[in-house]
Order: structure tokens, then C-alpha cells, then sequence
């Protein structure tokens, strides 16, 4: 999907844009402004409760201005094994399911690792801004 | 580095029940929420920006769709983002 996106006429991908600052550049303030606000944002969440909040876990929050704000359009692909009964459920899945995964990923990535330092729940919002395509696959963790 | 072993219980799908439960819920919350059965299909909504603005217009669509055939499996869900 990433390559689809970064390739097609169609859109104006940041993603590279975001690449092409690299780690430092991310934090300067072109970097933020840059991943602040998009115009879509397409990406995933943490955990879903049965009651319709939504749990998003970032070690840096680079993603979390825009889906808080920022972006105009989000898009969140979630694999059905992120549904939780509440939010104390969904704040143990971030600590005892995908901050392991997502810390062992970044070591091999990177090098270092990486925990939920900042966490996002979502009760509302305003219609037409957010929309959630649940997928009946286990996606990402 | 120290191993951290995932607790497999939130590895688990929710079942269909759970699923539309969710779906009723973020809609009442004012999220747009759709169900699909795979990567394939959701790669494919995903991907078609005139249907951005009425996935369930485009989830009717797959059926008919070339998309909807494919298997191409969907990468990992890090950030992307367009403009």
C-alpha cells in the first residue's frame, strides 16, 4: 500500500517528503508542521472498545496531532483481534501485546527500542471526519 | 536488550457478534465504520481516493471489482499519510 501511495499520480504522498528529513529533521519545526496536518491520514489503531473508544499508543506521538486534529480525513485499518470489552482492557493490550511487538521492531529496525510513552483515546467525533474499516484478518499489532 | 513475551489473549479475533457491536458503537460516536473479511478488500478501499468520501459506497462497489479479486497483502499499518 505504502508503495501504491508513493508511486501513483494520484496523490501527494508525505511519506516521503517525512523520509527525506530523516530523524533529526523530523523534529524540527518543518518536520512537525509536515506531519501535523495532513489532508488524509491512513493508518491504525491500538484497540477498539465495545463501546466505540479508540485507543492509539505512539512512543513519539508524530501520529497523533493529526488524528487528534490535525488531519482533515482519517482513515484507520484495524484487524479484528484489536476489539477490547472497555478501555482498561485496551490500555493493557497496548502494554501487554504491542508494546512488546512494536519494542522488538524497533530494535531490529533501528536498533533501540520503543514504548507507548504517549496514548490517545478517542470518544467522539465529529461525522464525516473519521472513518474505521474493520477487517476480519488479524492486521499489524 | 530485554525480551518482552505478548500476551497472546489480545491476539485473538473478535467475533462477528463483537465486530458489529463495534460497528454500532463507533457510529453512534459520529466515526464511520465499515466491516470487511480481508487485507485484500481493505487494500483496496484503501486505495481508490474517489471512494474515499463513501466507503460504504465503495464497499458495494468491491463486489464488481477487479480490487476485490487481488490478494496483494496489505503492509504493515505505520503512518501513512497524504495531501
Amino acid at each position: 500500500m505504502r508503495e501504491e501511495i508513493s508511486t501513483s499520480s494520484r496523490y501527494v504522498p508525505l511519506r516521503p517528503q517525512i523520509d527525506k528529513l530523516g530523524r533529526e529533521g523530523r523534529t524540527s519545526r518543518a518536520g512537525r508542521t509536515l506531519m501535523a496536518s495532513p489532508e488524509y491520514v491512513i493508518g491504525s489503531v491500538h484497540a477498539i472498545t465495545h463501546q466505540g473508544q479508540v485507543l492509539i499508543a505512539s512512543g513519539s506521538g508524530s501520529q497523533l496531532a493529526g488524528y487528534a486534529f490535525g488531519a482533515s480525513h482519517i482513515i484507520w485499518v484495524v484487524g479484528a483481534q484489536k476489539i477490547v470489552r472497555n478501555v482498561d482492557e485496551g490500555l493493557r493490550r497496548i502494554w501487554e501485546y504491542s508494546y512488546p511487538l512494536e519494542n522488538e521492531r524497533m530494535h531490529a529496525l533501528y536498533g533501540t527500542g520503543s514504548f507507548p510513552a504517549k496514548i490517545l483515546l478517542v470518544e467522539g467525533e465529529m461525522p464525516g471526519r473519521i472513518s474505521v474499516l474493520l477487517v476480519k484478518e488479524a492486521l499489524g499489532f | 536488550m530485554t525480551t518482552l513475551i505478548p500476551n497472546t489473549e489480545f491476539a485473538r479475533l473478535a467475533s462477528d457478534e463483537d465486530i458489529a457491536t463495534v460497528v454500532t458503537a463507533l457510529t453512534a460516536k459520529g466515526m464511520a465504520a465499515s466491516v470487511v473479511e480481508n487485507r485484500a478488500e481493505a487494500r483496496c478501499l484503501t486505495c481508490c481516493p474517489e471512494e474515499q468520501k463513501s466507503i460504504q459506497h465503495c464497499h458495494r462497489r468491491l463486489r464488481y471489482s477487479v480490487c476485490a479479486r487481488r490478494s496483494v497483502p496489505l503492509l504493515a499499518m505505520s503512518l501513512y499519510v497524504l495531501r
